[in-house]
């Protein structure tokens, strides 16, 4: 331990006085920035094109405003807007989410939706488990991870543009949001009704995409950590 | 989240910076360098620079400035980005200290601040403070010392509010233990 000294005049201003490489890294990027807009408004940015390709859907095939027809379809569009602003929200440094929360939020997200699946089994009459369950599930499974790719692509940009703290954590819900819509816009398309196959050919893919979310966000933390340390 | 309260300077500051007023950085770097400096001091090993951890924090800070959303405080949106910083700075000093042994004579040298009264205090409150969880250190440091409410401690930790609540109140009740026990002994 060196000998007390007394306070050198530049740690005495030191608190107050910008460091000049400091000063030089942020005047060479000065440029004005508009700030994010609110993630309710930029949650939109993805649900309105979601809400356009249900409600023509809706339009072409003459569905029944019920939950088996456009009524499913805006439960679970309505499921995906509020997932994409939780997750863009979670996105912006000190708003974040704790994954406790965000554990509870996919649960709550993963409770309503069998809720729902056993609402459309039981209003349309299908049984448990119909014919050929599996292949079905699988086939709707790769067409609704197909249609959640546009809207998880424009989200995840967005979501980086927020620059997150942890990504992990609004990733896996952006994930989560885009399977929604797809999920809303193929309810119209699937004939099939039964609970085995609504729940794994339709929330199979939810599942899955929080899952590939959050394995993303995880990944791009890594690399800003490492990127960083070099 | 709550909106700001008209005399706190900062959002004023924080909405010139991003439209590119450089005075308004160097107001805001005035302003908040000081009491980020001491809660760097709390996340991190004695051993690390925090001045280094400091500017890495305002730089990460300019580059997430779209970030920031007029009208909302800035604090717990800056502390959340110097914890960030903090943190990955003590888990790569740890992935360090796991892989190199120091040598004794490569200790680094501890400066003692000019005697007085305050700085002694403020050196046992440390030290003190230093021997507790860190959740609960850090929620007590920037309730207690920074002036965060635990709404922003919540936000900044990324726990609700209440879960700050009693992590400063666990901590702050183990600080008195030991400084009882310290007085006693």
């Amino acid at each position: 331990v060196s000998a007390p000294q007394p306070p050198a005049p530049s740690a005495v201003s030191r608190a107050a006085t910008l460091p000049p490489e400091l000063r030089a890294a942020v005047a060479a990027d000065l440029a004005p920035v508009v700030p994010l807009w609110t993630p309710w408004a930029r949650a939109l940015v993805l649900a309105l094109p979601a809400a356009a390709a249900v409600g023509s859907l809706a339009a072409s095939r003459s569905s029944s405003l019920g939950l088996r027809g456009v009524g499913g379809s805006v439960l679970l569009w309505g499921g995906g807007l509020v997932l994409t602003a939780l997750a863009l929200r979670a996105a912006i440094p000190g708003r974040g989410m704790a994954g406790g929360r965000a554990m509870s939020a996919m649960g709550l997200s993963a409770s309503a939706f069998v809720a729902f699946a056993c609402g459309v089994t039981a209003i349309s009459g299908a049984g448990w488990m119909g014919p050929g369950t599996c292949e079905h599930a699988f086939l709707c499974g790769s067409w609704i991870a197909a249609v959640a790719l546009p809207p998880a692509l424009i989200g995840g940009f967005l979501l980086l543009r927020a620059r997150p703290l942890r990504p992990a954590v609004p990733a896996a819900l952006l994930g989560a949001a885009s399977a929604l819509f797809g999920v809303s816009a193929w309810h119209l398309m699937c004939g099939r009704a039964d609970l085995a196959h609504v729940a794994l050919g339709h929330g199979g893919p939810i599942v899955v995409l929080a899952l590939a979310g959050a394995a993303a966000g995880w990944g791009i933390a890594r690399l800003d950590e490492r990127r960083r340390a070099a | 989240m709550r909106q700001t309260d008209e005399s706190d300077p900062l959002p004023a500051l924080m909405v010139r910076y991003q439209a590119g007023e450089m005075t308004a950085f160097e107001e805001l770097y005035a302003a908040l360098a000081s009491p980020l400096r001491g809660y760097l001091r709390t996340l991190v090993a004695p051993g690390l620079e925090v001045e280094d951890l400091l500017q890495n924090a305002f730089l990460q800070m300019h580059r997430s400035r779209r970030s920031y959303q007029p009208g909302q405080p800035v604090k717990p949106w800056v502390y959340a980005i110097a914890r960030n910083v903090g943190l990955m700075a003590r888990r790569s000093s740890g992935r360090r200290a796991k892989r190199e042994t120091l040598a004794d004579d490569e200790l680094p040298e501890v400066a003692v601040a000019a005697a007085g009264i305050s700085v002694l205090d403020r050196l046992t409150l440390e030290r003190l403070l230093e021997g507790l969880a860190d959740p609960g250190r850090e929620a007590l440091w920037l309730h207690h010392v920074d002036g965060l409410s635990f709404r922003e401690v919540g936000a900044v930790q990324g726990v609700s509010e209440t879960a700050a609540k009693v992590r400063a109140h666990r901590a702050l009740a183990e600080l008195k233990q030991r400084a009882t026990a310290e007085a006693m002994a």
